[in-house]
């Protein structure tokens, strides 16, 4: 039972430090992963088009790709000026 | 029956069934953000779920006890609440992600939100349920599964490099992003070794009788049914890698996986993926259902079976009809499906110490299994698959929270 | 027999052949200065006294006579095997009374049950 506990203590330090590493991360490196998902979304709402234009998408379901990826370009760009100005 | 026949049936279960809104969600993930590096998770967590799911089925046939009994009674009330509450909490968070699922296929055909859909999804889950025709819809359930073969219709119009994906199965460092890396590496062993899995099976295995003379068709279905299933997995990473990946696409909402069929198969595409996604997590949520009933019915000593009739059987009728609404109520609150299928992958694999550890030590028990005790093969690979699935896991999942 | 062992947590089944529960408890009896079983226990808070006492004690006082345990005599023990057979009914204890309960204030009420 004791053993089981310190077990558990080392267990929760090792995932506390991990989480700790992790706020730790430069603006550099949230700008940069702001810049992928940015450029991830563009080019999302791209392909989404083209297929909806040559037939391969319903245009209900077009129209619901489109507001995703609206949304996740306006969410990574305010991520993208907070990561800037700081 | 003929044992050949058994054997077939197994595999189209296996194909039909493993694909679910976890291993879509997660191969998805892996095939878009690292193209086809990660196939080695897909292989790891399938060796490992044959593993379990033939020990599930041997512990049947040999010793004619389900797991939860068998657990209760090899290890008293106290040791078995731990798996008990560790499998119904991860069983009820992959529900509430497999009715999402559903719910969403429903959206991307209809456009009237998931969250509208997520009740009367549960209330026909739960219709099927309660009038007992689980039999039929489950074996229709995976016979419609096998729509999730235009994955690999898919990558092979996709012309997905064979080499690529062989030398995937080689577990390499990221050369990018690797807490994501890895923390979708534990999501898809987490998706492959879900525990309703192996439990369900030795409820079914009982309920069918099976004895030693079922060992072979046992082995067989397990490895075999497993085998194709993950390679369903893996044609879903491929065209991933084909179509998101070379694109700089990643996924980060659920509407932009029905693009991996509607590139290379067009509109057709788009439907086949919304019948996949709908009817494997249909059949996946009634599983877990049933499969949460099974658990505590057979933990605590009530009546149970899918052959009773509700009255018969009421405290086993509670326990879906409650858990069932629950679980959608997390889509109708507006809970993400990618989120919380992803989320609910990760918590699986670290748990799965808790949830695999007790079956591999009455695996190792001769007064269950006679002379059928496990080898050393599976009892190593298993116990090495979920103790480092559980420390990456453990690692993992705060950098992802914090990272995102 | 090693009582923990074979009976113990084992699956209780009635006389119909139905599942009416575990063997949750067991009963000795001491006579002079030999141990013997009495009965069987099915149900009720004896299960909670063995995971924690202290919530034992508050369900009991909470439930009162809701909370009694069904004792099933040594006699009525038929046959130890995969399940322990039980020469009872269970729908005449108290044993199955919460499945009762829940038989008739829940699934009937449901149209169709």
């Amino acid at each position: 039972m004791r053993r089981g506990r310190v077990l558990a203590h080392r267990l929760a330090l090792l995932g506390a430090l991990a989480a700790v590493s992790a706020c730790g991360k430069s603006p550099e490196a949230r700008a940069k992963q702001a810049a992928t998902t940015l450029r991830s979304w563009q080019a999302t709402a791209r392909l989404a088009d083209e297929e909806h234009a040559r037939g391969a998408l319903p245009g209900e379901f077009a129209s619901q790709a489109a507001r995703a990826a609206e949304q996740g370009r306006a969410k990574a760009e305010q991520q993208l000026r907070q990561a800037s100005s700081p | 029956m003929s044992k050949l026949l058994e054997i077939a049936l197994g595999i189209v279960t296996g194909i039909g069934g493993f694909l679910e809104t976890g291993s879509l969600a997660t191969s998805a993930q892996a095939g878009a953000g690292f193209g086809f590096q990660l196939i080695w998770a897909i292989a790891l967590g399938v060796i490992c779920i044959a593993f379990l799911v033939e020990m599930a089925g041997r512990l049947a046939a040999i010793s004619h006890h389900t797991l939860p009994d068998a657990m209760r009674e090899r290890f008293g009330i106290r040791f078995f609440l731990a798996p008990l509450v560790a499998v119904a909490l991860v069983s009820f968070l992959v529900l509430a992600a497999e009715i999402g699922g559903v719910a969403l296929a429903l959206q991307f055909a209809s456009g009237v939100s998931y969250r509208v859909w997520a009740l009367p999804v549960a209330a026909a889950v739960w219709l099927l349920l309660w009038k007992g025709t689980l039999g039929v819809v489950e074996k229709g359930a995976s016979l419609l599964g096998l729509v999730t073969i235009a994955f690999v219709v898919g990558a092979v119009r996709l012309h997905a490099p064979l080499a690529d994906v062989v030398s995937g199965l080689l577990p390499t460092a990221p050369e990018h992003d690797p807490a994501k890396y890895w923390f979708t590496a534990v999501s898809i062993i987490g998706a492959s070794v879900s525990p309703y899995l192996f439990y369900f099976y030795s409820a079914g295995a009982v309920e069918d009788g099976w004895d030693e003379g079922y060992l072979g068709v046992n082995r067989a279905t397990a490895a075999l049914g497993m085998t194709f299933g993950g390679g369903i997995a893996v044609a879903v990473l491929a065209c991933a890698a084909m179509v998101l990946h070379v694109r700089g696409i990643q996924v980060d909402r659920y509407e932009q996986i029905p693009l991996l069929l509607s590139t290379p198969l067009g509109r057709a595409g788009f439907w086949l993926f919304v019948a996949s996604l709908g009817v494997a997590c249909f059949g996946a949520a009634l599983e877990i259902a049933l499969q949460l009933a099974y658990l505590v019915a057979q933990g605590f000593g009530w009546r149970w079976g899918e052959n009773l009739r509700p009255r018969e059987a009421a405290r086993f009728t509670l326990v879906y009809t409650l858990a069932l609404p629950l679980a959608a109520l997390v889509s109708v609150a507006g809970m993400d499906p990618l989120k919380l299928t992803v989320i609910s992958m990760a918590l699986t694999a670290l748990s799965l110490p808790v949830t695999v550890v007790p079956l591999l030590i009455l695996m190792n028990d001769p007064l269950y299994l006679g002379e059928h005790t496990n080898g050393w093969i599976s009892n190593a690979a298993v116990l090495a698959v979920s103790v480092i699935a559980c420390i990456v896991a453990l690692v993992a999942i705060p950098l992802q929270i914090m990272g995102s | 027999m090693q009582l923990g062992r074979e009976v113990l947590d084992q699956q209780a089944i009635d006389a119909k052949g139905r599942q009416m529960g575990k063997v949750d408890g067991i009963v000795l009896e001491l006579r002079g200065d030999q141990a013997r079983v009495a009965a069987v226990v099915v149900g009720g808070t004896t299960l909670l006294w063995r995971v924690h006492a202290g919530l034992a004690a508050w369900a009991e006082r909470r439930l009162g006579g809701e909370g009694a345990p069904t004792r099933i005599p040594w006699r009525q023990v038929v046959k130890i095997g995969i399940d322990v057979k039980l020469d009872v009914e269970a729908e005449r204890t108290p044993a199955f009374r919460w499945e009762r309960w829940v038989r008739d204030h829940v699934i009937s009420r449901v149209p169709g049950a």
